[in-house]
């Protein structure tokens, strides 16, 4: 009596297949999985049309979030930034981080999304250090964008060993240095150096 | 003029979920686009109000029914969340007393309609000028 009926047509006639996805999350890497597809043979919908693949879904993103959150702690600890500093710093309680780490505890999804960010962006860590201060957090962005722009812009220092130069307006003023030198090891070494002064009035 | 009232489908997804059913691709896609990764998301998602600024597109017959003297009725929609255009689309089953959703991806669409409506709800621009 109780047969299961395709829930867009009323049809009785469903095929049961397995099909294979892929769920991807981010720095937690990919897992594939073989979750159940109905399909009706009369109208040919297809979908989960009994609940079967919910859970299974739900334990795979689980379990690649953990992965993620591991992912994220270890490439901070492998960089030399402890998780107490970064625990200090976004004033979430101490152990927060290790707990997270060794799965005594489960993160929460903001919880994971902020992991995300500083790992994406480990600069907000330094707004977080300046209380999250307007003016501070221009400073530090554009400084990180800076840094990261300097690379690609020819200095036409061909010729030179050392140029620089100031770029300056009403309200601020960035002062960018360029130079190689020799290191301890003896190595030519390219340095670039940015100073961003800003106006706070 | 909608053949279906919206509100009856967002209360669906509230208190009657297990008969409301995403088909064919709405799963994969609010996945993939939309970051909403299982039914329970999604119907979380429309049921608190997630799709903002809707705007009716069209009532079509739902074209794979196989009973054709008794058409279900299919409504889609446009809609905005944070900088996205979506589209969905859903239906009535009276016989199976479901709900199906049939389509949930973003919109091609691009109309002014849509833009207009961004506009109303200060979308454009917002938060670019937060600072300013």
């Amino acid at each position: 009596m109780n047969k299961q009926r395709c829930p867009a047509c009323g049809s009785i006639d469903i095929i049961d297949e397995k099909k294979s996805i892929l769920i991807k999350k981010p720095f937690g890497g990919q897992d594939n999985i073989e979750i159940h597809e109905n399909i009706c043979s009369i109208c040919g919908s297809r979908g989960d049309f009994f609940n079967q693949n919910e859970l299974l879904i739900d334990e795979t993103i689980k379990k690649l979030q953990q992965k993620s959150i591991e992912n994220i702690l270890n490439y901070f600890i492998d960089n030399k930034v402890s998780m107490s500093s970064i625990e200090r710093a976004l004033e979430i309680p101490q152990r927060t981080l290790t707990k997270w780490r060794n799965r005594t505890n489960v993160p929460s999804s903001a919880g994971i999304a902020l992991m995300r960010f500083i790992k994406l962006f480990p600069w907000l860590l330094e707004v977080a250090e300046n209380k999250y201060d307007y003016s501070e957090a221009q400073k530090i962005h554009i400084n990180a964008a800076i840094q990261k722009l300097l690379p690609e812009i020819d200095f036409y220092k061909e010729n030179f060993i050392e140029v620089g130069g100031i770029v300056a307006t009403s309200g601020s003023a960035l002062l960018y240095r360029y130079y190689e030198k020799k290191n301890i090891n003896k190595q030519e070494k390219v340095f670039n150096e940015v100073t961003l002064v800003t106006s706070t009035g | 003029m909608s053949y279906y009232r919206y509100e009856d489908f967002k209360k669906a997804c509230k208190n009657d979920r297990d008969n409301v059913i995403p088909i064919n691709n709405v799963l994969e896609n609010a996945r993939n686009y939309f970051n909403l990764n299982t039914k329970s998301q999604l119907l979380d998602f429309i049921q608190n109000d997630g799709l903002e600024n809707l705007i009716f597109v069209n009532t079509k017959d739902w074209e794979n029914y196989p009973n054709e003297d008794k058409p279900i009725k299919v409504d889609a929609y446009e809609f905005t969340s944070m900088y996205k255009l979506g589209y969905i689309a859903f239906m009535h089953n009276d016989e199976t007393n479901k709900w199906l959703i049939k389509s949930f991806h973003l919109s091609s669409n691009r109309n002014m309609a849509i833009y207009h409506a961004l506009e109303r709800a200060g979308l454009i621009n917002k938060l670019e000028g937060e600072h300013e």
